[in-house]
């Protein structure tokens, strides 16, 4: 990636600049999207849905995405660090629009963010293991603790208490099964409310992505 | 791993360890955390010069540490807000199933994934969908009107206490 540098420079540019002129403006007419205006650039904090119209001729934002909004999400998705330049040329508009758009979806929280995306298998993280927890007890106690201790762990990406025959799923990923069982051994065997962990090895991940299922534009 | 960053690293010689230092590490956590951060920023934050960041940067992309970069959407936002598993028994695992599987679960994107597990059930699905009738849609079309396919369970997230892409680095 011979642009790398300068494609950088501009993301920044769009993420980090202090308000562009037409922002401000609104923003000094809407006390509301003043109050959100701040917050909106830390990322996975929760938004208000009340902000007014960011650009002209741009839906509202809280309000249905359009078609155009729809393709930007979705090339996004794909390559979170295109240049404006070569977005806007995407989906047929102004950079200047193209880019007034991106900033509204990040400022109404339907962007929360941007990452990169690593290879497990390259990062002593190539082995996929599900694991089902049963607490013996959903005392309010009980269930903190847990979910205290599925926090401090980076090995565990993804932990949701669901309804069904068990309590919690967790989704974790590891060097080797070794790994995989002092991870079991810290964070449940050590919890006195913990009753069983049934654990489910991956053979094989056959389809995984993290990108959203958009409408059809 | 006090390897020079000028030589170029090969993954085979470094596969019994991360084949990175702790400055790459830095440099990878950032970017899970900020995937458009300046260079500059990203220079100040793991204290180098931009340059060496620069080639650093390349230099784990070109050698598939990092495979890309996304924007991370709000399901709250776009109709996607009920996250639904799937665990599925098939009636026996023969390739054939397995291949019909595998294809089927590709064509709808409300399936963000799908897993071959060893364990009490054979593949584990992650959905996410805007409603019950949405699931049942899907699960409908894509799963159960599929040969083989003995039994399924589902589960719904009453809380999502933890989701992250971030790879423990």
């Amino acid at each position: 990636m011979p642009s790398a540098e300068s494609d950088l420079r501009e993301a920044a540019a769009a993420g980090d600049a202090a308000p562009a002129a037409n922002e401000a403006a609104a923003a000094a007419n809407d006390p509301v999207v003043r109050a959100h205006a701040r917050p909106a650039r830390a990322r996975g904090r929760p938004r208000g849905r009340g902000e007014s119209p960011a650009a002209e001729g741009a839906p509202a934002s809280g309000g249905p995405l359009d078609d155009i909004d729809r393709a930007l999400l979705r090339i996004l998705q794909a390559d979170g660090r295109i240049t404006n330049l070569k977005l806007a040329q995407a989906v047929g508009l102004s950079s200047a629009s193209t880019h007034e758009r991106v900033k509204r979806l990040v400022r109404d929280g339907t962007i929360l963010g941007f990452n990169a995306r690593l290879n497990p298998t390259l990062l002593q993280a190539g082995l996929l293991v599900f694991a089902e927890v049963r607490l013996s007890d959903m005392s309010n106690e009980v269930n903190a603790a847990f979910k205290a201790a599925v926090q401090l762990r980076p090995e565990i990406l993804e932990c949701h208490e669901v309804a069904g025959g068990f309590d919690y799923l967790l989704k974790t990923r590891v060097a080797h099964m070794g790994a995989y069982r002092d991870l079991v051994a810290a964070v449940a065997w050590s919890l006195p409310g913990v009753r069983d962990v049934r654990t489910y090895a991956v053979m094989e991940e056959l389809k995984n992505t993290t990108a959203l299922p958009l409408p059809a534009a | 791993m006090n390897k020079p960053q000028s030589e170029p690293s090969t993954v085979s010689n470094l596969s019994n360890d991360k084949g990175i230092d702790k400055i790459d590490a830095r440099i990878l956590r950032v970017l899970q955390r900020d995937g458009r951060i300046s260079n500059l920023k990203l220079a100040e934050e793991v204290h180098l010069s931009p340059t060496a960041v620069l080639e650093r940067v390349k230099r784990l992309t070109r050698e598939n540490f990092i495979l890309g970069y996304e924007a991370r959407l709000n399901p709250n936002k776009l109709g996607a807000s009920m996250m639904v598993f799937i665990e599925v028994l098939l009636d026996r695992t023969a390739p054939d199933i397995m291949d019909t599987f595998k294809a089927a679960v590709q064509t709808r994107p409300e399936i963000l994934e799908c897993h071959l597990v060893a364990g009490g059930f054979d593949y584990l699905i992650k959905t996410r969908v805007a409603d019950m009738a949405a699931y049942r849609e899907m699960i409908a079309s894509v799963i159960w009107s599929l040969p083989g396919v003995r039994e399924t369970r589902t589960y719904t997230v009453m809380e999502e206490v933890k989701t992250t892409n971030a790879l423990p680095i």
